[in-house]
């Protein structure tokens, strides 16, 4: 039988249930206790707390000493709550005035004050419920001097069934007694599923109650991809599943040993590899997955299914969130709204048209609309106090288009100089290029602008007139078409010979086939998703890019996207094993 | 000595502001510091009770002090209530 969740962390595994019952904790302890023993309960209450604080600070020192600073911070906000006085003054009168054993004054405690939290109109401090019962029940465990964590050393590794787990359940979850988990409750941007994520546990979540006649010590599969459990699988099934999981493995094993390692080319020249991104929670998982920061933050998610435009303050928030992620050095490209095209956005009320593509979209909304796009600027710049970002504008055809949008720019420093708020002065300010008006001016746009992001999706759809959409148009809709990548060159070019960075954002580079021309071509960022960044350091830091350079001069000469790949492969066997 | 302040931040009082006010709040050991909205009135030195207030952006937030350096007390806590985005100090 196959059960499906929500698939909350890639891998497989493959185990014996272990059920978790998180009631089962304080069920044996005694529930009360004789008036003299007041003064020695609260001493057993409060040594534990103590205890609990140190555990849980050791837990946060590791989580940073991994580099998952991230991660981290959710237990330094349950150290602040261990030592909230609302919690302690509750438990204690519990103790005094009732006469309950520490275990259950403190599982009272925490109930009526997780039980405070959810009642809030509020869903992210309702969420805050969940780390209130985290740290109670840390304290009984340490009370009753059980855990209810399977023990490390104590056979094969287990499949843990759980309601939910809490986030420090997951910090420790100890890999050599721990296959994976499930839960019947949670989603994936949950603290466990994200901790998961970063410790590379096999996870599926939101389970509900299709397990609930699922008995310990059965033999299940966990597929964290597809965020599905087999129960009771054939032995045939059990092999399949093995053997997919030793190919995984060895592969994420070979990608996992490139994070943190330079994009370097075998003779030296260091490129950046970054993600796109559409929110603040894809920032996060792109940094798991070896990104080096955003090169395209697409910001229209923020306009999109709601009532009311986001107001600067909500998009500083936003903005500043992905930029603490990566860090203050870290390059963080936020392209100002694409509305328009395929991304419609009914609060704008724009009419239908015929040709969205071809329409009234992105930056020509924006410099008809100042009031909406100073808004987006200020939040921006506000924000670019807070690390390294830049601005990007999408779709612009003309100099004129750049020159209004820089001069909005401009404005807003003016606007903010005057209200003293902190900004980047010296902040970074794009194009993309995606129309091929902009790459054949790409000479005059270089001497102006800080940087390209060469956008290939449109590009290639405008260059070849195919509608992107058409799937019988796919064979056009190729960037390896050699009118495409002569553009792309005559870009870089363009941008390098004014000392200007160019980089990639559309999903060309990422692809096996187009990296090691692009390298060759002197392409300085690739903005990809982030599952396809680490197979792409381990390419680059395999290949040398004098090589690539000649490489890129002859496929330029080649009339056919096939006889590109076909000469990119015979000249780099290892594309093949790096992806 | 009390003021009522109108709360700046968009998203209300989070937990992050939340976490400064408490933070700001235990500076003062002698000194009672209650902040108060709708007739509830909660201390501010449980983080559990600063958040359990729920005061989202334009409530009017009552920051009460009483007792030793009440009036510092006020304007540091105070300038929290009424920040338009969190004092987060670089990154």
């Amino acid at each position: 039988m196959i059960v499906r969740g929500i698939a909350a962390s890639p891998g497989i595994a493959i185990g014996r249930v272990w059920r978790m019952e998180s009631e089962a904790e304080a069920a044996n302890a005694p529930a009360n206790i004789e008036p003299s023993a007041v003064e020695s309960e609260t001493a057993r209450l409060m040594q534990a707390i103590a205890e609990s604080a140190s555990e849980v600070a050791a837990l946060r020192d590791q989580l940073i000493a991994k580099g998952q600073a991230h991660e981290a911070e959710i237990f330094d906000g349950h150290l602040m709550l261990l030592e909230d006085e609302e919690l302690l003054d509750r438990a204690r009168n519990a103790i005094n005035d009732e006469l309950m054993a520490a275990e259950a004054a403190i599982a009272a405690a925490r109930d009526e004050i997780a039980a405070m939290l959810e009642s809030l109109d509020d869903e992210y401090l309702r969420e805050r419920a969940a780390d209130i019962r985290d740290i109670g029940g840390r304290i009984i465990a340490r009370l009753t001097g059980r855990s209810d964590m399977p023990p490390a050393g104590g056979g094969d590794p287990v499949i843990i069934v759980a309601p939910d787990l809490t986030p420090s359940h997951t910090a420790q979850l100890d890999p050599s007694a721990v296959a994976g988990f499930v839960t019947l409750q949670g989603g994936r941007t949950s603290h466990s599923a994200i901790i998961a994520r970063a410790n590379g546990i096999p996870a599926i979540v939101g389970m509900g109650d299709a397990l609930a006649d699922l008995r310990a010590g059965e033999v299940v599969i966990l597929d964290g991809e597809s965020g599905e459990l087999h129960i009771a699988p054939s032995e045939i099934v059990i092999a399949e599943f093995a053997a997919r999981r030793e190919a995984e493995r060895a592969k994420r094993e070979g990608l996992q040993s490139l994070m943190g390692l330079d994009s370097v080319s075998l003779d030296g020249v260091r490129v950046e590899l970054v993600a796109n991104i559409g929110s603040p929670a894809d920032a996060v998982s792109a940094k798991e997955r070896g990104a080096e920061g955003v090169g395209l933050y697409r910001t229209e998610f923020l306009y999109m299914g709601r009532d009311t435009l986001p107001s600067e303050d909500e998009q500083y928030d936003a903005y500043v969130s992905v930029a603490r992620t990566f860090g203050p050095d870290a390059p963080i490209v936020i392209r100002t709204m694409d509305i328009g095209g395929d991304k419609e956005l009914p609060l704008l009320e724009l009419p239908k048209e015929d040709n969205p593509f071809l329409g009234y979209r992105a930056i020509r909304i924006s410099l008809d609309r100042p009031e909406l796009f100073k808004t987006q600027l200020r939040a921006i710049l506000r924000a670019s106090a807070h690390g390294n970002l830049k601005i990007m504008f999408p779709m612009i055809a003309t100099l004129a288009e750049w020159r209004a949008a820089k001069a909005l720019v401009d404005a807003c420093k003016e606007e903010l100089h005057g209200e003293g708020a902190a900004f980047n002065e010296a902040i970074e300010c794009g194009i993309m290029i995606e129309i091929p008006a902009a790459a054949l001016l790409a000479d005059r746009f270089a001497k102006e602008v800080d940087f390209f992001s060469i956008g290939t999706n449109d590009l290639t759809q405008y260059t070849c007139a195919a509608d992107r959409m058409n799937q019988k148009l796919a064979a056009l809709n190729d960037p390896l078409q050699p009118a495409v990548l002569h553009l792309i060159e005559r870009v870089i070019r363009a941008a390098r010979a004014e000392g200007k960075w160019a980089g990639m954002c559309g999903e060309m580079a990422g692809q096996p086939h187009a990296v090691p021309i692009l390298l060759g071509l002197g392409l300085h960022e690739f903005s990809m998703s982030a599952n396809a960044v680490l197979p792409a350091r381990g390419l680059i830091r395999g290949i040398d890019q004098a090589s690539m350079a000649a490489l890129a001069a002859e496929a330029l000469e080649l009339e056919t996207p096939d006889a590109i790949r076909a000469l990119v492969e015979a000249r780099v066997p290892a594309i093949r094993q790096a992806y | 000595m009390q003021q009522t302040y109108t709360v700046a931040n968009q998203l209300g009082i989070h937990v992050r502001p939340a976490k400064q006010i408490v933070e700001a709040a235990k500076k003062y050991p002698n000194c009672n510091i209650f902040v108060e909205k709708d007739g509830k009135r909660n201390s501010a030195k449980s983080l559990v009770n600063v958040l359990t207030l729920g005061a989202k952006h334009g409530d009017s937030v009552t920051l009460i002090t009483e007792g030793e350096q009440e009036a510092e007390a006020q304007k540091e806590i105070g300038s929290i209530l009424s920040a338009a985005i969190d004092g987060h100090g670089g990154n």
